[in-house]
């Protein structure tokens, strides 16, 4: 037998058992779509959570200043996040030292800061507290320094004709208040409390999360 | 160019199963990741060139989510890999060694491993789908086989 053939054996053990109907897909688009903006929501979220204020964000396309890091060295920038609508993240941003150069990257993203540089020294990880990843230019390659959990999550989930705002694993009933595209309130997250705005519709919400730290 | 979802599901929902279970190394999210996928196709307005693009853009968005799914805490009670591959019966005993083989590999080279030996993409195709360099495909594919070769010896031919 070739590699090939060896291969598709082994893997030919494994079999999709859900049954999809169409009914199943219509049903659970508008589900789906609010989950992929609370993930959006967390990446903003979790960006700002070491000085407590947390910036908006929508499903489509959002501004983060990011520490982006050249060679080692930090430097503040607006970094624009959009929904690439296939399941992952492009940032683009402008690199200084290329002048006009915009970066894609279309790869899977995880939360916070950006980091680009040519090598990622070995004591980065030790040296900067909130890194997540890094992309080393020279070979496409996303080198991811952290596999923390998402600090806050957040979703509109409606159970019933109610509407809940969930952060992790708490809830907040919205549906009066949410009844005009805006809603305010508190929410207790892990033991801390935070002011929530949020705006839009159950589909497609921006949510602003702040807390007094 | 688009296609009835249904006669998609009919033709990939295994393909995207597989992949995206490669990934995630968990069956209950590779099943939701399936349906997402085909919810995302659904609900997406683009336009396709042909089936192969389809296929290839379904492969893409799948691969997508099980990297996302694996970056989130929100996951639901996870059965260990190992109890599952307990439930599989493979053909062989072989079949089952390069499995789990092919689960321990890190994910970068994993991912690539399977689109060339279960897909049959080629570099170039890979690199697409994935958005990566040709040279970037060719070295994860040669470190992925390499580090299958010292694992499984003889029962894993040099590729040529």
């Amino acid at each position: 037998m070739t590699n090939k053939e060896k291969y598709q054996q082994a893997f030919s053990t494994l079999k999709a058992s859900r049954k999809l109907e169409m009914e199943d897909i219509e049903m659970s688009k508008n589900v789906i779509f609010t989950k992929a903006v609370a993930v959006a929501a967390a990446i903003a979220l979790c960006f700002v959570g070491s000085n407590g204020i947390c910036y908006a964000a929508t499903g489509d396309t959002w501004v983060e200043k990011m520490i982006v890091y050249f060679n080692g060295e930090p430097k503040e920038m607006d970094v624009e996040v959009k929904d690439m609508g296939d399941g992952s993240y492009g940032y683009f941003m402008e690199i200084p030292e290329d002048g006009e150069y915009t970066m894609d990257v279309p790869e899977n993203s995880s939360r916070g800061v950006a980091v680009i540089t040519e090598e990622v020294p070995e004591d980065f990880q030790n040296s900067i507290s909130n890194i997540d990843f890094a992309l080393d230019l020279e070979s496409d390659e996303m080198v991811v320094l952290k596999g923390e959990p998402l600090e806050i999550v957040t979703s509109i989930e409606v159970v019933d004709g109610i509407q809940w705002f969930c952060a992790n694993e708490e809830r907040v009933d919205i549906t009066e208040d949410f009844a005009d595209g805006e809603a305010t309130g508190s929410i207790l997250v892990s033991g801390k409390e935070y002011a929530y705005q949020l705006t839009g519709t159950v589909d497609e919400y921006s949510v602003m999360l702040t807390s007094e730290e | 160019m688009r296609q009835p979802v249904q006669e998609l599901i009919e033709r990939y929902q295994n393909s995207l199963f597989v992949a995206a279970f490669q990934i995630c190394k968990n069956k209950e999210d590779a099943e939701d990741i399936v349906q997402d996928t085909f919810i995302q196709y659904h609900t997406t307005k683009k336009e396709y060139e042909s089936e192969e693009h389809i296929r290839a853009w379904l492969l893409r968005v799948a691969i997508n989510k099980a990297k996302n799914v694996n970056l989130t805490f929100w996951r639901r009670n996870k059965q260990p890999l190992e109890d599952y591959i307990e439930t599989l019966s493979f053909e062989t005993e072989g079949a089952g060694e390069l499995f789990e083989t092919v689960l321990g590999l890190p994910e970068k080279y994993r991912i690539v491993i399977h689109l060339f030996y279960y897909e049959e993409y080629s570099v170039q195709e890979i690199a697409k789908v994935l958005k990566l360099s040709e040279s970037n495909v060719k070295v994860r594919l040669s470190r992925g086989r390499k580090l299958l070769k010292d694992a499984l010896k003889e029962e894993w031919e040099d590729d040529k």
